[in-house]
């Protein structure tokens, strides 16, 4: 075991006492169990398979999950081993066909088919010898339900997410499960409404990355798939709110309608429900992020942020001593921060600035429908085909103009010598020899103001007749003003074949945002002689 | 006539400050929370005070807005052991300061419950107030137990002396 687990109790700034724990806790709640007066609050922590309960802080009663079935042959195959009627083997060998049939062994089993020395085999039965396979499972999380009335120090019960795949619903006392609801899948959180005698409904987020829904005891048939994993569940008035790993937080209504996301910058840290008790009662939705914001949302409108510098792991809201509207936060340093909500604050949406701006309400300035307007109409429906028809003429014209610069822009460049305004780039092409080897001269002069960089280069030339010393180079610098000279060695490979143009492409420079050539120019190769023999 | 408003947290003292002041038959030793609030009357020498002494509950504060104007002199009562929540006496207490109702009357804090072992200094209270910033108005701290009454008479001396200066 690794180091102790312990529980802190704080009062105001300082740590009043501390409770050794047998076992690491995964959940803790403070409910009232009895309707006597004085309301003090029970204690409850959850940790492997029970609960343990502190009133006045000294421990008042331990709860111990029941045993779950177990499979019966499984529990016949432990019985025999240990009473020497099955050889180990055989035991091995049918557990081994069970767990192959689909059973979920226990944990017992498994350690006894992962024992490879046949010795420690027997040992370890030898240590379980005469205490018969029982299913044992553990605490997953934990949460309260008001048993009869909504109301702040009214009595609750327990409600318990186990391993097994089960929520139990404890009597206030906790001495027993007064429900006991099966969902198949190992819930990870829960989120309860509503009052055990009243009506209620708990949601569950299971393991699978799904929300389950039980209402007054019965699972309901509403399965959401939700598109992560989630990392916290939290009831809001209307609806439940549940964040993913994907970094968004769906609010669903009880029939599983969605009714908002809100999609968030950075990873969701821990989740929490801050309901603020004051001259308006506000319920409000706490979130933790992985930048270190904690922000409060009223619906799905930002209403409040503040940082905090570490990651956070807890989030609680409520009562702190004499502070109604206390905000603790655990950070993973180990830092308890505690922030107290102004009288004066305002968590009303819109507080932030956020949500419908007010010009929403004020209806547009429509202008009334003029003479102007009733003759247009008028019009339009009197001479609607002379309208039609002189709108095609018009768009008919319109495609021509652009078909005509298309051409243009597509012809441009056809020349030996080319210009462009853009840059202010010229280029013209000449070429020298009788073939079949020729050589290609480029003449660029870049008549702008700022210098060129890296401006790549491309020839073109039909492969079956021309072949180019090199097809691409880069020109590294083109200084205003300047005469740059290139060669290409051009030799026609089949000059009986006849003779073709070579087109010569300024490609923009590297990192500018068009791919668009620059400047082009095409020059027409002579006819070439045959090649000297 | 003057009027004195006793202001300051829930639990910080007030009603036991004020039942101390009281001539000794006169106090009773057990003490309930404020209810809105109660108007008791205090001789201090020649003056007759009228103290208002406010509930300081988080949802009967906003009563104290409504005595500004016809307030001579304030009394701030801070539960020197309350260090968690010196942050919201702070914030009750700059609304007030800043408060137009509020005349520029003298303000005497009680650092009150200095007997209490986690009791803070009115010095340090004075810093966590920011009282160093009030410039607009007299004001004094003095450490105080509203059990015995000790510090009470040194705060209230203060006061008469502004209030006879005016
Ligand atoms: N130890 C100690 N306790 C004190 C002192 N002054 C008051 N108390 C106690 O503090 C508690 C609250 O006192 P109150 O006078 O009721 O406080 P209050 O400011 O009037 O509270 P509200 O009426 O709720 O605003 C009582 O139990 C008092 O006995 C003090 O100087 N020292
Ligand atoms: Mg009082």
């Amino acid at each position: 075991m690794g180091s102790a687990a312990a529980g802190r109790i704080w009062k105001g700034t300082q740590k009043a006492s501390e409770h050794p724990l047998l076992d690491t806790p995964v959940a803790i709640c403070s409910y009232i169990s009895e309707n006597t007066a004085p309301r003090l609050p029970a204690l409850a922590v959850a940790a492997g398979s029970h609960v343990y309960i502190y009133r006045n802080l000294r421990p008042y009663y331990k709860f111990v999950l029941p045993a779950e079935n177990v499979n019966t042959e499984e529990q016949e195959i432990w019985q025999k081993v240990m009473e020497g009627e099955m050889v180990m083997g055989d035991a091995v060998a049918q557990l081994t066909r069970l767990q192959d049939a689909g059973v979920v062994l226990q944990t017992r089993s498994l350690q006894l088919m992962n024992i490879g020395d046949p010795e420690a085999k027997m040992a370890f039965v030898e240590h379980w010898q005469g205490q018969p396979l029982v299913a044992t499972t553990v605490i997953t999380c934990m949460d309260t339900i008001k048993q009869a009335i909504d109301e702040p120090d009214a009595v609750s019960c327990l409600v318990i997410g186990t391993e097994s795949g089960r929520v139990l619903i404890l009597n206030p006392a906790g001495t027993a499960p007064v429900k006991n609801i099966w969902v198949g899948i190992t819930p990870a959180m829960i989120a309860i409404q509503g009052e055990l005698d009243v009506g209620y409904r708990i949601t569950v987020a299971g393991r699978d990355g799904k929300l389950y829904h039980i209402r007054n005891g019965e699972l309901q048939q509403t399965i959401i798939q939700l598109e992560a994993q989630p990392v916290g569940l939290v009831r809001l008035v209307k609806h439940v709110a549940v964040g993913c790993m994907n970094d968004v937080i769906h609010a669903y209504q009880p029939n599983g309608t969605k009714s908002w996301s809100i999609y968030l910058p950075c990873h969701i840290l821990a989740m929490q429900r801050m309901e603020v008790t004051g001259q308006r009662m506000t319920k409000a939705l706490l979130v933790a992020l992985s930048n270190g914001e904690v922000r409060v949302y009223n619906e799905k409108l930002l209403v409040s942020v503040h940082t905090v510098n570490f990651p956070v792991t807890a989030l609680w809201f409520g009562r702190y001593g004499r502070e109604d509207n206390t905000l603790l936060t655990i950070t993973k340093t180990g830092m308890l921060d505690i922030k107290m909500l102004p009288r004066t604050a305002n968590l009303e949406i819109g507080a932030l600035g956020g949500g419908p701006p007010p010009e929403q309400e004020i209806p547009l300035a429509v202008p009334k429908k003029t003479r102007l307007y009733v003759e247009q109409t008028q019009r339009e429906r009197e001479q609607a085909a002379d309208m039609h028809r002189t709108f095609q003429r018009d768009l008919a014209k319109l495609r021509l103009t652009t078909a005509r610069a298309f051409v243009k822009v597509l012809t441009d460049g056809q020349g030996a010598a080319a210009f462009t305004t853009s840059t202010n780039l010229s280029l013209s092409l000449s070429v020298a020899g009788l073939g079949p080897r020729f050589r290609l001269t480029l003449l660029l002069r870049n008549e702008g103001a700022r210098p060129l960089l890296d401006v790549p280069v491309a020839l073109r030339a039909d492969p079956s007749l021309y072949a180019l010393a090199k097809a691409q180079f880069t020109i590294p610098l083109l200084v205003p003003g300047l005469q740059y000279t290139y060669e290409v060695a051009v030799t026609a490979v089949s000059p009986e074949a006849g003779s073709d143009a070579v087109t010569v492409l300024l490609l923009a420079p590297a990192g500018s945002h068009s791919s668009a050539p620059l400047l082009q120019a095409t020059l027409k190769m002579p006819i070439s002689e045959p090649e000297d023999l | 006539m003057v009027n004195v408003l006793v202001v300051g947290l829930d639990n910080s003292g007030k009603t036991t400050i004020i039942e101390r002041l009281k001539p000794r038959p006169k106090q009773s030793m057990e003490v309930a929370p404020t209810v809105g609030f109660n108007v008791e009357e205090v001789q201090k020498g020649a003056l007759t005070f009228t103290v208002f002494d406010m509930s300081g509950a988080g949802r009967y504060r906003t009563l104290w807005e409504q005595y500004y104007r016809e307030a001579d002199a304030v009394i701030f009562v801070v539960d020197s052991g309350d260090k968690l929540r010196m942050v919201v006496a702070r914030d009750e207490m700059e609304h007030m300061l800043a408060h137009p109702n509020l005349r520029k009357v003298p303000v005497v804090f009680f650092a009150n419950k200095k007997d209490l072992p986690i009791s803070l200094p009115p010095a340090e209270i004075a810093q966590a107030l920011g009282l160093n910033d009030i410039q607009d108005r007299p004001w004094n701290i003095f450490p105080s137990n509203g059990l015995t009454g000790e510090g009470l008479d040194r705060g209230m001396d203060w006061l008469a002396e502004r209030l006879g200066k005016a």
